[in-house]
């Protein structure tokens, strides 16, 4: 009895070891896969991308009924408001009417002057247009997975906006899916100017809502409110997208007020732009008469 | 002892319920980032169970469940699995310190375990030259987790009924 107690004992003992050694190994195996995700970071992603895509039909699975609760929460919204929103289109479209007597006017001045500077027309980008899927956002990591992937002709770093400003650029592209990182991730930085100014600086990206500014050159100048543009130097994105307008930030910083609307994001267009290398992007500096037009 | 049927039926469950929270956690409903997180839903789902009984949630499915959040999420690969693999581990050795005491004391141990959760992530993060997240968004991370657990305590041991095996007092007598 006493030793068949001992027998057992000793297996207990050596059960608990064996799980203590898997531990550890799992546990050294795991901070492995981290230290390969932070030094080969495009091979693990691609990964991650594949398996994602496999989760794709469970993900669109489980968010429908989600879908169709926000649409009819939407629509009852909507309904409500209708009533006291006639009078207010009225007068809206009164508005719209006298501003677009003022972009008529615009347009007709632009394209003079576009004549004296013999300023010929940028192809305009081609875009692919995608629905959000997921929002994977947490504290650590602002990005967003979007329906369309490389075989709608989606390819990592093409940037994307919502019809208002830039959202952001995508970086992981899947057959299906595509991973969005927004401005305001940590690791995004946006090459901007500040009109009416046309100071140059960074948007930096810090993990909150508004990214800071980044300025070459003092602060002077640049008011709340001014419109905030990309420049497409170093030409990761296309020049003169909007990207969002200026506010101030705690103790003398300035920061970005994006001008997606991020919180009611359903649909995006993806822009069909291939990064330009260095030597065109300086012959395109060199020669832009945008920014001729600017110095004057 | 259970038999092995509820024991698995109780595995699947907590699987089932663990990809729930991630997908809802992907529902782009308020969409964007905001100070406001999603409170981490899966670590006191895991530690609620770890607490009342340990063997409905093996290792091994904690490393699967939160090495998937890291994959869907976009958040660094296997550091999130990792970490929770250490702590939840641990928290599984203390049992008996924690089982028959007040639900403060196993409150205030989960409490300062996620806060150690948060803060080695941080560093881990800023020692390998990744971008932390930053400190008020964390803040709320913690609280809103924090204040969650007791709901979550209440739902899985009323509604599921997960709850501790009555003190052995009479099996040491015997």
């Amino acid at each position: 009895m006493y030793s068949e107690d001992n027998n057992q004992h000793s297996t207990e003992i050596y059960k608990g070891s064996v799980k203590r050694l898997l531990f550890l190994i799992t546990l050294i195996a795991l901070f492995c896969i981290f230290l390969l995700w932070r030094l080969e970071g495009s091979r693990v992603e691609n990964l991650r991308s594949s398996l994602v895509n496999l989760f794709i039909p469970a993900i669109e699975l489980g968010l429908k009924p989600f879908h169709h609760m926000q649409d009819t929460l939407e629509i009852l919204l909507k309904a409500t408001q209708n009533q006291d929103t006639s009078e207010t289109v009225l007068q809206l479209r009164t508005d719209l009417k006298q501003w677009q007597n003022y972009a008529y006017n615009l347009e007709e001045e632009n394209a003079k002057l576009k004549k004296l500077v013999n300023f010929s027309e940028s192809s305009s980008y081609q875009t692919i247009s995608a629905s959000l899927l997921a929002d994977t956002s947490s504290p650590f990591r602002h990005s967003y997975l979007i329906n369309s992937g490389s075989e709608r002709g989606v390819q990592n770093g093409y940037p994307a906006t919502d019809g208002l400003g830039l959202v952001g650029r995508i970086t992981n592209t899947a057959r299906k899916t595509a991973r969005l990182i927004l401005l305001t991730d940590a690791s995004s930085r946006v090459p901007i100017k500040i009109l009416p100014s046309g100071k140059k600086g960074l948007v930096v990206g810090n993990n909150t809502q508004n990214p800071k500014i980044e300025l070459l050159g003092n602060i002077s100048g640049i008011n709340p409110g001014d419109r905030v543009l990309t420049t497409g130097e170093g030409g990761i994105f296309p020049p003169d997208l909007p990207v969002g307008t200026v506010s101030e930030g705690p103790d003398g910083t300035i920061e970005l007020i994006l001008a997606a609307e991020n919180s009611s994001l359903k649909m995006i267009s993806v822009i069909k732009y291939e990064p330009v290398t260095l030597n065109e992007v300086e012959v395109n500096i060199l020669q832009s008469p945008s920014d001729l037009a600017e110095e004057n | 002892m259970q038999p092995a049927f509820i024991v698995w039926f109780y595995r699947t469950l907590f699987l089932s319920l663990s990809i729930l929270i991630l997908i809802t956690n992907l529902i782009p409903f308020e969409v964007g980032p905001s100070v406001l997180t999603y409170p981490d839903l899966l670590y006191c789902l895991a530690t609620s169970w770890i607490f009342r009984r340990p063997n409905y949630v093996p290792g091994a499915m904690i490393v699967v469940v939160f090495l998937l959040q890291d994959i869907l999420m976009g958040l660094p690969v296997g550091l999130g699995a990792a970490l929770m693999l250490g702590i939840i581990e641990y928290l599984k050795s203390r049992i008996e310190l924690i089982r028959y005491q007040s639900f403060f004391i196993e409150w205030s141990m989960v409490a300062l375990c996620y806060f150690i959760f948060i803060l080695a992530y941080q560093l881990i993060l800023t020692i390998s030259f990744s971008q932390p997240a930053p400190t008020v968004t964390l803040i709320f991370l913690f609280l809103e987790t924090i204040l969650l657990y007791p709901i979550i305590v209440f739902l899985s041991s009323v509604v599921l009924k997960v709850k501790s095996p009555e003190f052995p007092l009479i099996e040491v007598i015997k």
